[in-house]
C-alpha cells in the first residue's frame, strides 16, 4: 500500500487531424504543461509517425513532469533544513540558491548529478562545503546540505 | 295542523342530522382509505427512489475508486467535453478531441507490502 499526495494534474488536449503523408494524427490543441518543458519538440520527435507515437509522447512528457516534481520536493525539503535561511529557485527549479548564515550556495540540479558553487559572505569560495554537497556517497542532496552546515 | 307542522320540523331536523351523520361517516371512511392508498403509493415510490439513489451512489463510488486506481499509473486518457459541439474541422468532419491527464505524486512512500 502506498501513501502520498497527488499534485495538481497537468493536461494536454489533442485534436484529431488528418495528414496526407502519415494519415490519422493528433495535433496539440490546448495544454497546461509549464512553458520550460519543450512540449512542441517532444511532439515533433515522437508524433512524426502519427498515432503510433502517442504513447511515447505521453511517457516522455510524464518523465519531464516527474523530474520537475522531484526537484520541487527537494526544494521543499531544503526549506525545512535547520540553518537554511532562504531558498530561491528559478521557474524550472533547476537553479537553486541556498542562503545560510555562513555561506550562499548556488546548486544546479541535474538528472543524475548536481553542480554547485559556494561563496561565503566575504566573497571567498568555500570548496570544503562544495565537496560535502557534491559527495553523493553521503546521502541525498538535502542530507548533504544539512551536513555542510 | 299545529301537530303536523311540529312533526315536519322534527322530521326535517332528523333528516338533517342523518344526512350530516352520513356525510361524516362517508368522509371518515373514504378519507382514511384515500390517505392510505396515497401513503402506500408514496412509500413504495420513496423506497424505489431510495434504492435507486443508493445504487447510483454506489456506482459513482466504484467509478471514483477505479479512477483513483488509474490515476496512480500517472497517465490517463479521456474524452474531453467539447464546449463548441457543432464545430467542424477543415476537412468538413466534426472536431474530435483526446485528453491526456498527467499525475505526479509527492511524498509517495510504501507503508506496507
Amino acid at each position: 500500500m502506498w501513501e502520498g499526495v497527488f499534485e495538481l494534474p497537468h493536461y494536454v488536449i489533442l485534436k484529431k487531424d488528418f495528414d496526407e503523408e502519415i494519415g490519422e494524427t493528433y495535433t496539440i490543441h490546448r495544454h497546461t504543461i509549464p512553458s520550460f518543458i519543450p512540449i512542441v519538440e517532444i511532439y515533433e520527435t515522437t508524433m512524426k509517425e502519427g498515432v503510433s507515437g502517442l504513447e511515447q509522447f505521453a511517457q516522455s512528457l510524464h518523465r519531464h513532469l516527474i523530474s520537475l516534481s522531484n526537484r520541487s520536493a527537494i526544494v521543499a525539503r531544503l526549506k525545512k533544513v535547520i540553518g537554511v535561511e532562504e531558498v530561491k529557485t528559478d521557474e524550472a527549479v533547476r537553479l537553486v540558491e541556498v542562503v545560510t548564515a555562513g555561506w550562499n550556495g548556488k546548486i544546479m540540479l541535474g538528472e543524475k548529478a548536481e553542480r554547485c558553487v559556494v561563496i561565503d559572505h566575504e566573497n571567498a569560495r568555500r570548496k570544503d562545503v562544495e565537496e560535502i554537497i557534491l559527495d553523493q556517497s553521503k546521502g541525498d542532496l538535502v542530507e548533504r546540505v544539512s551536513m555542510a552546515m | 295542523m299545529q301537530l303536523t307542522n311540529d312533526t315536519d320540523q322534527v322530521l326535517e331536523a332528523r333528516r338533517l342530522d342523518l344526512s350530516h351523520e352520513l356525510a361524516t361517516l362517508t368522509s371518515t371512511h373514504t378519507l382514511p382509505s384515500a390517505l392510505e392508498s396515497a401513503s402506500q403509493t408514496d412509500s413504495s415510490t420513496d423506497d424505489t427512489n431510495l434504492l435507486a439513489n443508493l445504487f447510483s451512489r454506489n456506482q459513482q463510488l466504484e467509478t471514483k475508486s477505479l479512477e483513483k486506481l488509474h490515476r496512480i499509473a500517472g497517465i490517463t486518457l479521456f474524452i474531453p467535453n467539447n464546449p463548441n459541439e457543432g464545430s467542424i474541422s477543415q476537412d468538413g468532419k466534426q472536431d474530435e478531441f483526446l485528453g491526456i491527464r498527467f499525475e505526479t505524486i509527492q511524498n509517495g512512500i510504501s507503508i506496507s507490502c
